[in-house]
């Protein structure tokens, strides 16, 4: 009760609430310095300690000198001004050290040791304060209520400690703030309580009230000051180390190169917009996109182009996504999209177009043209599905489409592509098996004389039957053995059996074989011609490789050295399915061609498509003007084949004159005919 | 600095809306006159048939960003780059981005000789760049 009578009575209720706010605010940012204090480690934990030591001197301090300033005698008073700062200097000093200790590992020093030290130390703050105010009077304590207040000090400060210590509940530092403001509170007024004034009548005033009131006031500013100072300190920190926070987390999120984000916040927001769809979320796409062409340009134009490259691609792609939807780049040259409120293929579909645009447009890199391309594979949620990884293995399954229906395209995924690259992997896995236990046959497409109807050759064909899918076409799995590197070992056994087969044919019957354009980039295969030739015994002027203008895009000096070393072995060289590719007349020139087979589009249109006709007859002019033969591929009926002989056409095959037959068929056909013609 | 011409086309994808063609053309070439400035970049904007035509010449780095800055605009699609070359000199330093449209001066042979030009483009880059600098002498009137 004294207590209260003493704020109440003794104190000026202003001074007393402005002490109050200034404890308060105090003791909040106190215990916020203190829990950072607690915290740290090394160097910055000693910076932190003396600023907060000083920040909760000050503050206390000051809460002190501003409560006295409202305490209200009527002895005249004055202040010891060495024993004021004296005070000062125990208040930062003593919390310094109670600080020190509250860092300790062990809980009991902490809080028993740091509280109690912090208690003391306002205590003390207090009561040396008190000694440097004096007063002309009789003053008495009341010694019960000065061991009360050092009580309220240690304990509060104690439990304080207590709850910064906490780390399980955030440190609670806004309990702990009340604490220690009760603390000092407790402290000050209890300690007032057992301070007791009587004025001496009739002594004289030596006291300035004036001047104390002013010296009072300036403590109180400069403490408010530092106060100031340690709370923009703990503010500026805070800001720069939530600034390194963000820039840390950014980087945890984004990649270094393109910015964009990478895998790791693609997957969560992928898993975080699956989770929403459950619960009747927006549906969205998923988008895989893959660079065509990329591996060439690092190792062309270096890796810095190469990371150009990258970027360029991130920034394009940000555009032909629409603002709000994810870009993430989740592997080398390997990036997603996560586009919200997709609720149709048609919108997908327009994004994805955009894509595929924006990437096949031309790049300049340090004054190289970097031709690029992309593919993209789109599955939507829910329509194809609500898990993470349902829904990327549809959108790979939709990219791997996209990227075997000639790139530079996108795919929406739908079930029945499940099948077909199903059916994909299991011809992959078979013909591996194949190409090691030689399933593959060879059958021999009869080649005729087109003006006298003889047998002149045979073009080696590749045959496969699958043990589980059943005949397969070597248009579709020729390119399949090319992407599993298979092909020049198998196109090197065809080479080798069908030189052996041909070997025992009548001598004036030659033989073809084809050569894929992988084939042709293996510098080894003028050796692999030349062994077959020697292993079989067959003449070199008896055989020919077919090749196709793809092969001789891109790498033509490569090939034309190749195709030179054959060549001088004295084998032929022809150019088949002429007239669907870039058909340019510049590899007729530079390459040692000596034949172009007609592609069976043309003349299979014939007679009476114009245009074809039309082809046809120019390029028996052009075959005639080279002095190359000419042969005309895929006839099927008796008016192609007559065209095809009044137009000068040397050689003829299709299934008109023959279907490509085995072996043994081959060879009565070519006796009953040497017979023919011995007859 | 090492100058480059850079030549390329594409279909304009330019919006159906109340603005004509020229309108927004003249905003499009406005817009690009301004950074073209800024950045050192000269050259001349064809409008035929649908097609932009376009020739930058410039400090290659610059010329290159700003062709990214192209590629990355959706009002061109199908973009393809013609010619890339260093030159000695600019052709068109007195434009930062000549116009040149097709329909603008009926009462010319300006719609022949961009077709022309068009045509040109082809089979000989190099040509079509100097009959667009000699169309441009000749129908400097109109585009002021």
């Amino acid at each position: 009760m004294r207590i209260i009578g003493c704020i109440v009575e003794d104190h000026n209720l202003w001074f007393v609430l402005i002490a109050a706010i200034m404890c308060v605010a105090g003791s909040m940012v106190s215990a916020t310095l203190f829990r950072r204090t607690m915290a740290e480690e090394g160097p910055a934990w000693v910076h932190w300690c003396f600023l907060s030591a000083v920040t909760a001197g000050a503050a206390t301090w000051a809460t002190h000198f501003i409560a006295m300033l409202g305490y209200q005698t009527t002895a005249p008073v004055s202040l010891d001004g060495v024993l004021t700062v004296i005070s000062a200097l125990i208040a930062a000093g003593g919390i310094g050290l109670g600080l020190v200790l509250a860092s300790s590992t062990s809980a009991r020093i902490a809080v028993l040791g740091g509280g109690a030290t912090i208690g003391f130390a306002i205590s003390a703050m207090h009561y040396v304060g008190m000694f440097a105010y004096r007063v002309d009077g009789i003053v008495s304590w009341d010694w019960r209520y000065v061991l009360a207040s050092l009580a309220i000090a240690m304990v509060c400060a104690g439990s304080a400690i207590h709850l910064l210590r906490d780390q399980d509940n955030g440190h609670r530092v806004w309990q702990a703030g009340m604490l220690l403001a009760l603390a000092i509170i407790g402290l000050h007024f209890s300690g007032m309580a057992a301070f007791s004034v009587t004025a001496m009548a009739g002594y004289s005033q030596n006291g300035d009230s004036d001047a104390f009131a002013a010296l009072a006031a300036a403590i109180g500013m400069v403490a408010l000051l530092i106060v100031g100072t340690g709370i923009s300190t703990y503010l500026v920190e805070r800001k720069a180390s939530s600034d390194g926070e963000n820039r840390i987390a950014h980087i945890a999120m984004h990649d270094a190169l393109t910015n964009l984000a990478n895998r790791r916040q693609f997957t969560e927001a992928l898993a975080g917009e699956c989770n929403a769809i459950d619960s009747g979320g927006q549906p969205f796409a998923l988008m895989m996109v893959d660079l065509d062409r990329f591996k060439p340009i690092n190792d062309t134009l270096g890796h810095p182009a190469g990371d150009l490259v990258l970027q360029r691609i991130a920034n394009r792609l940000k555009l032909a996504a629409r603002s709000g939807d994810i870009v993430a780049r989740i592997g080398g040259d390997e990036f997603a999209i996560i586009a919200f409120g997709v609720t149709g293929v048609a919108t997908a579909a327009e994004i994805a177009e955009r894509v595929v645009e924006v990437l096949s447009r031309p790049m300049v890199i340090d004054g190289n043209v970097v031709e690029i391309s992309g593919s993209v594979g789109v599955a939507l949620a829910p329509d194809h599905g609500t898990e993470p990884d349902a829904l990327v293995q549809h959108a790979d399954i939709a990219l791997y489409s996209a990227k075997h229906h000639g790139k530079q395209t996108y795919r929406v995924f739908e079930p029945q592509l499940m099948e077909v690259i199903q059916r994909q992997r299991s011809l992959e896995a078979a013909l591996r098996r194949a190409s090691m236990r030689d399933e593959f046959r060879i059958v021999y497409q009869p080649v005729f004389c087109s003006a006298k109807g003889e047998i002149t050759g045979a073009e080696a064909l590749l045959r496969w039957t699958c043990p589980k899918h059943g005949e397969i076409s070597p248009t579709e799995f020729i390119p399949i053995a090319e992407e599993l590197g298979l092909v020049a070992r198998i196109g090197a056994d065809v080479l080798r059996k069908a030189c052996k087969d041909a070997a025992s044919w009548p001598a004036h019957i030659d033989l073809a074989v084809n050569v894929s354009p992988v084939q042709l980039l293996d510098p080894r295969l003028p050796q692999t011609v030349a062994q077959a030739l020697a292993d079989s015994g067959l003449s070199p002027s008896r055989l020919e490789l077919e090749i196709t203008e793809t092969a001789l895009l891109n790498n033509d000096e490569a090939a034309l050295r190749t195709l030179t070393q054959i060549r001088d072995l004295g084998v032929r060289i022809s150019l088949d399915d002429f007239g669907t590719g870039y058909s340019s007349l510049s590899y007729l020139h530079r390459f040692p061609i000596s034949r172009i087979k007609i592609d069976k589009s043309f003349v299979q249109k014939l007679p009476d498509d114009v245009g074809s006709a039309s082809i046809v007859r120019a390029i028996a002019q052009l075959g005639s003007s080279l002095s190359m033969k000419i042969t005309a591929e895929g006839i099927e009926t008796d008016s192609q084949l007559s065209f095809i002989k009044e137009h000068g056409c040397d050689e003829v095959q299709g299934f008109l004159t023959g279907r490509p037959i085995a072996l043994a068929d081959f060879l009565v056909l070519t006796g009953h005919q040497a017979e023919n013609v011995e007859a | 600095m090492p100058i480059s011409r850079l030549l390329y086309t594409s279909s304009a994808r330019l919006e159906p809306g109340p603005q004509t063609i020229d309108k927004q053309l003249c905003r499009l070439a406005g817009e690009a006159a301004l950074l073209n400035e800024e950045a050192g970049i000269t050259g001349v904007l064809v409008y035929v048939e649908e097609q932009f035509i376009q020739v930058l010449e410039g400090e290659s780095a610059v010329v290159e960003e700003v062709f990214e800055r192209i590629c990355c605009d959706f009002r061109h699609a199908q973009i393809k780059l013609i010619d890339l070359i260093p030159v000695r000199q600019r052709m068109f330093a007195r434009w930062h981005m000549a116009r040149l449209c097709e329909g603008a001066d009926p009462e010319s042979m300006l719609d022949d000789d961009l077709k022309n030009i068009r045509y040109l483009l082809g089979v000989n880059a190099r040509a079509a760049v100097e009959r667009m600098y000699e169309t441009l002498i000749s129908h400097e009137d109109i585009d002021s």
